[in-house]
């Protein structure tokens, strides 16, 4: 039976960009309904501060400093959380850098780069190492987080753009790919979330803001819900969708 | 298993296709059925990974191939199946970023005079041939999820029939015979099957279950009795199989399309002990769920090692019988 209170009892969950903004907040809400939770992202300290904020609500979190765009790093996260955890049941491929404002033409080549390293390979090398460990594990589901800009073009952001719009693709393919092997693979679709990257541009940010049916931004731990939901066993018959939480920004 | 379900007609190794950029993980691959599967299946191109407890013998062997095919792929790995620590170690390493396309659990340890234990404290015969295959099979699982289409191909034998191997007493614990034990651990290897298939449903992992017939290899080196050697010495001109014949079912099993997930193949010749492949009817109720189930929690608990628990998330596809 499952714990109405706690209906991640017993599961494994890693979630990247865990030092800040909706990476966080997820592994907060899955370790406090019952989940051990592994803590990917690059800089240790952040990390360090979300696992111990989770601890002293006496949930489990084991932080896992690493860089998602190696793979080499990616397949080192998951085997640390099967090796810690013992198995893995959930992940969430959540990382993001938006590159900064610039027009295509004058857009860095290592930006671009990196971009696309943080935004797009980090969430295929999820996959390809999490869905094994997953199946091993007797079936799970993962969420890979994209943006409002999945189904729009975003001036001045356009690795950002094309990241995202990737992220659905590859979303769509692995779920289709995994429907009968019991991992089930959804997109989580943000809009405007009060985060450190909606920090990086906050002209654009306010410009957005104005744009949103609801007239605010989201909060981190609304969208960590709604990334709970499709990982839980009340989505067991969603898989390969998209989900949006942008107060009706796409409207 | 004595009614058959499926006639294959003159199925030999000619017919497997090129298998270029596949890797094959073999235990016992450094003599025997496993090492005349190795050299079939390098002579089709594939990679082979040779496993086994000796590194002397296991580069003898890998010698041997590389000499009689220039450019073959092969490489070793030291395996104690008796060791679980060495098991997750060696599995470890593969597990983590490789891909594997053929496991074949096949080494396998008969005929132990005396009662005797591993490392872990299983009885040997048992501890080696089940749990230890139950273990690099949980290992190496992430590297065989990553290949388009993978096969588990897990050597079991005419024992599995013997109703001695029904026994619950799978430690052998309140007693013990040497072929007892043997007759166990193999029809273990069946139900693992086709439990393992239950649980793969839906995967890109298909498990396979063969028995070779009769062959002689190094398996029968621990008959003791003179009596037993001369029979066996008589019995090897006349009836035998040789490892070459006896690889056949493993390398069908491996490489044939028309397979079925949890099958079990053997070779078709008269009293199954030489032949053509063939899908046969095991004829018992080793592929019950019931069974598999009870199996696999026994597994776990003695290992320690959980792997593909049955959530409700998982689709329940029975296999075709």
């Amino acid at each position: 039976m499952i714990d109405p209170l706690k209906p991640f009892a017993g599961k494994v969950a890693l979630v990247t960009g865990s030092g800040t903004g909706i990476g966080p907040a997820t592994a907060e809400h899955l370790a406090r309904e019952g989940a051990a939770v592994i803590l990917v992202g690059r800089r240790p300290g952040p990390l360090e501060e979300a696992a111990d904020s989770i601890r002293a609500t006496s949930g489990t979190a084991y932080p896992f400093p690493a860089d998602v765009s190696n793979p080499g790093q990616v397949a080192a996260a998951v085997d640390f959380a099967v090796g810690s955890g013992g198995a893995l049941h959930l992940a969430v491929n959540n990382t993001g850098v938006s590159g900064g404002a610039s027009r295509l033409v004058d857009l860095d080549v290592d930006a671009y780069r990196q971009v696309m390293g943080v935004n797009l390979d980090a969430a295929f090398y999820g996959l390809k190492y999490q869905i094994p460990a997953i199946i091993v594990a007797g079936g799970g589901a993962i969420v890979n987080v994209s943006s409002v800009d999945a189904d729009r073009g975003h001036v001045d952001y356009t690795a950002y753009t094309a990241t995202k719009h990737a992220v659905r693709g590859l979303t769509r393919a692995a779920a289709l790919e995994h429907a009968t092997t019991g991992v089930r693979i959804n997109e989580l679709q943000p809009g405007v979330i009060a985060t450190p990257l909606s920090r990086t541009d906050p002209q654009a940010t306010a410009r957005a803001e104005a744009k949103v049916p609801m007239g605010r931004s989201g909060r981190p731990s609304g969208t960590a819900q709604a990334i709970c939901f499709l990982l839980s066993q009340r989505a067991f018959y969603i898989t390969r969708t998209f989900f949006s939480v942008d107060g009706g920004f796409l409207a | 298993m004595t009614s058959t379900t499926r006639t294959v007609s003159q199925w030999t190794p000619e017919q497997i296709p090129d298998l270029s950029g596949r890797t094959a993980f073999i235990t016992g691959g450094n003599s025997g059925i496993g090492l005349e599967t190795a050299r079939v299946l390098v002579r089709h191109g594939a990679t082979v990974i040779l496993a086994g407890r000796d590194q002397r013998k296991l580069d003898r062997a890998a010698d041997g191939l590389r000499l009689e095919q220039p450019g073959a792929d092969v490489h070793t790995a030291v395996l104690d199946l008796g060791a679980l620590a060495l098991i997750a170690a060696a599995a470890g390493r593969l597990a983590k970023t490789a891909t594997l396309d053929m496991l074949f659990n096949n080494a396998g340890v008969m005929n132990i005079p005396e009662r005797r234990t591993t490392a872990d404290g299983f009885e040997l015969t048992f501890g080696t041939n089940r749990l230890g295959h139950f273990a690099l099979t949980a290992g190496l699982l992430p590297a065989l999820l990553r290949a388009l289409a993978a096969r588990i191909v897990t050597v079991s034998a005419i024992a599995a029939t013997w109703r001695v191997g029904r026994q619950e007493d799978v430690m052998s614990q309140r007693r013990y015979g040497p072929m007892r034990a043997y007759a166990k651990s193999k029809r273990a290897n069946v139900v693992f099957t086709a439990e393992l298939a239950r649980r793969l449903a839906g995967t890109n992992v298909t498990p396979v279950v063969v028995h070779p017939g009769s062959a002689v290899t190094n398996l029968q080196q621990h008959n003791q009795s003179p009596l037993t050697r001369a029979v066996i010495a008589l019995t090897r001109r006349i009836a035998m199989s040789s490892p070459q014949g006896a690889a056949w079912p493993s390398l069908y099993a491996a490489t044939s399309p028309d397979i079925v997930s949890g099958g079990f193949y053997g070779p078709a010749g008269r009293d199954q002990t030489s032949g053509t492949p063939k899908r046969l009817d095991p004829s018992t109720d080793a592929t019950n769920p019931t069974e598999g189930a009870r199996l696999w929690t026994e597994s776990e608990r003695l290992t320690g090692i959980h792997f593909l628990a049955v959530t409700s998330t998982r689709p329940r596809v029975s296999i075709h019988s």
